[in-house]
């Protein structure tokens, strides 16, 4: 009887024993409070190319609790930082993980669609570009401005004319479509 | 007098007997007239398809000098990304997976703890 007991105790114990490494493991990887997201946005936004500065966002992702929303837009933030230095299979997987985590975030959509401006393949980004503009982003300028290049790229060239200038009207201090627009001579038509 | 009249009349008459005389050379006459509008008409078209070829060679030449004029369009620059801003992420922790104890909810068990060690006194 004794005995039994004992074992009990002991069963017990190593059952205690094994939830608290649990726990405790779990603890070591957990950081509550966003702040390595926080420095991977401030990254993206910096607009560096430094491949160090997707660290922070890797380990957002690997440590930090975060809300969907939070992890989808830390996924579209190191996508940016690999977009910029021209990984773009790289990039186009974290912007599909932010798609699929919130597919409702316009930026993933966009910055998917840069990305395959970037690879040439236009027809492919205005789908994206589309969307994102349909579900609605912070810089939709940028979003006018690269679809005009998509359209350029197919040559539609009327229609690239009028995203550049919605690109101005939208961030009328911002000079990339004031640039672009240079190239352009309008006639009208006889 | 009378061979005035006569004269008249003889002078008057030689048109209508000249007719059937110039008869056997109408249809070389018809036929001169016919070749010389056939002629009139292909030096005609002749001319136009000259002006039509020179147009073209106009246009060509413009088309080509324009071409040579137009400097070459540079590479297309990157496509700009659109980060998140740091109010995008808010940093907040998912609170759906922790329990949630209403205020009044608390505030009735603390009533009936401190009923409870009331009564024991």
């Amino acid at each position: 009887m004794r005995h039994r007991v004992m074992e009990r105790l002991i069963v017990g114990a190593a059952a205690v024993a094994a939830l608290m490494v649990g726990v405790e493991a779990r603890a070591s990887v957990t950081v509550i409070g966003g702040g390595l997201a926080e420095a991977c946005s401030k990254g993206a936004l910096s607009g560096k190319t430094d491949v160090r500065l997707e660290q922070p966002c890797t380990e957002a992702l690997d440590k930090e609790v975060l809300n969907s929303r939070d992890r989808a837009g830390t996924f579209v933030n190191r996508g940016v930082l690999k977009m910029r230095r021209m990984r773009w299979a790289d990039a186009t997987r974290d912007f599909n993980e932010a798609v699929r985590l919130r597919p409702d975030l316009g930026e993933a959509y966009v910055n998917r669609g840069a990305v395959s401006i970037g690879e040439h393949r236009y027809a492919d980004s205005l789908k994206d570009l589309n969307k994102g503009l349909a579900l609605g982003v912070e810089e939709p300028a940028k979003v006018y401005f690269n679809r005009a290049l998509a359209y350029e790229g197919l040559d539609d060239t009327k229609s690239a004319y009028f995203d550049y200038q919605k690109a101005v009207e939208l961030n009328p201090t911002w000079d990339a479509p004031k640039n672009e627009l240079i190239r352009f001579h309008v006639q009208p038509k006889p | 007098m009378r061979g005035l009249v006569i004269l008249l009349i003889v002078a008057s008459a030689a048109p209508a007997a000249a007719q059937p005389a110039l008869a056997p050379y109408m249809p070389m006459m018809q036929a001169r007239d016919a070749q010389a509008a056939a002629d009139a008409l292909a030096a005609r078209n002749r001319d136009v398809a000259a002006a039509n070829a020179q147009a073209v060679q106009d246009a060509r030449s413009q088309a080509d000098q324009a071409l040579a004029n137009l400097a070459p369009r540079p590479s297309p620059p990157p496509p700009p990304a659109v980060p998140l801003r740091p109010g995008a992420p808010s940093s907040t922790v998912a609170l759906g997976g922790f329990a949630a104890i209403p205020d009044a909810t608390l505030a009735q068990s603390n009533a009936r703890i401190r009923a409870a060690a009331a009564n024991r006194r």
